[in-house]
């Protein structure tokens, strides 16, 4: 190789870029949050080989429970990467997500009958 | 006129050495010899000696101001990088990805700005790179990027002072196909490796195609030697990719494709193939190496499902620094010093390798099928396993469990800490 000493160059930046990565998707199916916990159902060693490193990676690691967070930042990608792969994962049916206490906050009836049951309770 | 010019140089002259005319006659005598040397090279046209010098400056003023502008790419790239992994809504994110491509295409303009003037684009890093990784690293810096699709690619690398320009080498080509394909079609990556231990990357697109005249024409091109010429100035990727291809001895040549559409296959030589040992794509092997240990440890006795994982986290970290990740991390759970051996032996390689990480291609097909008992065959048989060895290794086995245990503690007392921290915070 030939290195000329005018032309090193810092490379600080990755060549693969996180876009390339989700196909450019930055959007998930499922809401997806930092918090949020995965698993997978049924491990197959098959579907593990086929997967790209990083959704691969992230298969591998929920064989236990994991949040979104941990895997994150265990794997060392950024966490509008992993949400993409999770959820494309999940339209699979590779793994499972785990509801959560926010998963809910959506839900008016529910947030409405521990509203009812609250009220009763103090009257 | 060569004699009329000479005859005029020579007047000049004699009106030098003429003392009494010098100071009358030295600003024509200036403007005689200008003109003269003005004359002299219309007539020989120009200098052979002069024009690949005055080329020379300018490759390196502009491969120098390419690199300028490199060094502002990365760190712009890197900044984007940084607000990429904070951004938490997918709208701001999105627009982040477009800039990010934005900077990564023009990364790779200024990259095969230096490629054509001769100079080494840089930033190459000593690591190797998984192929896959090298196959997205030049998927990233193209334009239709999203209709790239990876196929089959063995878990294999690229040497690290090729990885980047192989990478560069596919982005050419990428952007070629998904240019003359329809928007809507998908352009297809796979690689295999031949019985040589060369690796054979295709780039498949499904466009109309090219006529044969034309894609034989375009071959010749891609096999003959790099020079500049007006063609280059058309197919500026094709320039590139010639440049590149005879930097690292690759071969490029593009082929009709069935159907319909073509086929480029670009093939590595066996010595810019290594082993995979990049940290990111090195998950599996990681992971697979790993795996064993969760029962062992989960069996011994007081080691609870919380300390377990803990463990594995810390080795799984600890290998993305070695080079030989997956020795690293399987040398404490191997149970037998037979195995220990084996594992010794089949490291032997990758370590003894002189500067530059090269392998056999027998031992890279070894690798290719996954036969690590292929090797502890292969080193049985071939070592027969002297009596030290096996003593030194089960010694060196003992130790690294000596250590394990030492570091299992440690981070279960650090887990400890960890909870105490935590119930006081809550307190």
């Amino acid at each position: 190789m030939v290195t000329n000493s005018q032309t090193q160059r810092e490379n600080r930046s990755s060549r693969v870029r996180p876009y390339a990565l989700t196909h450019g998707r930055t959007r998930t199916r499922y809401p997806l949050l930092v918090e949020t916990m995965i698993s997978v159902p049924d491990y197959d060693t098959e579907f593990s080989r086929k997967l790209l490193p990083e959704s691969r990676a992230v298969y591998e690691h929920a064989r236990s429970p994991v949040s979104l967070a941990e895997l994150s930042a265990s794997l060392d990608i950024s966490l509008g990467v992993i949400r993409v792969l999770v959820s494309d994962l999940a339209t699979e049916g590779a793994i499972v997500i785990h509801p959560t206490g926010q998963a809910y906050s959506y839900d008016h009836n529910i947030l409405e009958r521990i509203l009812d049951g609250l009220n009763k309770l103090s009257a | 006129m060569v004699s009329r010019v000479w005859d005029m140089l020579e007047r000049s002259r004699r009106s030098l050495r003429d003392g009494a005319a010098r100071q009358r006659l030295e600003g024509s005598t200036r403007q005689l010899l200008q003109r003269s040397r003005d004359t002299v090279a219309q007539i020989i046209g120009p200098a052979p000696s002069r024009e690949p010098s005055s080329q020379d400056v300018l490759a390196g003023v502009c491969s120098s101001v390419a690199l300028r502008d490199l060094n502002l790419v990365d760190s712009l790239l890197e900044q984007l990088e940084q607000m990429e992994s904070e951004e938490d809504d997918p709208e701001s994110l999105d627009r982040l990805y477009r800039l990010d491509h934005l900077a990564t295409r023009l990364r790779r303009n200024g990259e095969n700005l230096r490629v054509l003037a001769g100079r080494d684009a840089g930033g190459t890093k000593p690591e190797t790179a998984s192929l896959v990784d090298v196959i997205r690293a030049g998927m990233s810096s193209i334009e239709h990027y999203s209709r790239v699709e990876i196929g089959r690619v063995p878990e294999l690398g690229v040497v690290g002072f090729a990885a980047d320009d192989v990478s560069r080498l596919l982005a050419e080509l990428l952007d070629n196909a998904t240019a003359h394909s329809p928007p809507n079609s998908s352009v297809t990556v796979s690689a295999h490796l031949t019985e040589q231990g060369s690796m054979m990357v295709r780039v498949e697109d499904a466009g109309i195609g090219l006529p044969a005249a034309r894609l034989s024409a375009l071959n010749e091109r891609l096999a003959s030697a790099p020079v500049l010429d007006r063609d280059a100035v058309r197919h500026m990727g094709l320039a590139v990719v010639r440049r590149l291809s005879s930097r690292h001895g690759i071969r490029v040549w593009l082929a009709r494709r069935a159907p319909h559409g073509t086929t480029a296959s670009v093939l590595l030589p066996d010595s810019l193939v290594h082993e995979n040992v990049s940290p990111r794509g090195g998950s599996q092997r990681r992971s697979e190496t790993v795996e064993p240990a969760i029962p062992d440890m989960r069996s011994s006795p007081g080691s609870g499902e919380s300390s377990t994982s803990v463990g594995v986290e810390h080795r799984s970290s600890g290998t993305e620094s070695g080079l030989d990740a997956p020795s690293v991390a399987a040398e404490p759970v191997w149970p037998s010093e037979e195995q220990a051996a084996a594992q010794r032996n089949h490291q032997q390689p990758a370590t003894t390798a002189n500067g530059l990480p090269r392998r056999v291609s027998r031992s890279l097909k070894e690798s290719a099928s996954g036969g690590r008992g292929q090797a502890a065959a292969a080193s049985t048989s071939e070592g027969d396993g002297t009596e030290r060895d096996i003593r030194e290794s089960h010694q060196r086995l003992l130790a690294d469990l000596g250590d394990f245990t030492a570091g299992e503690q440690e981070a279960r007392q650090g887990q400890h800490n960890d909870n105490d921290d935590a119930e006081r915070s809550q307190q």
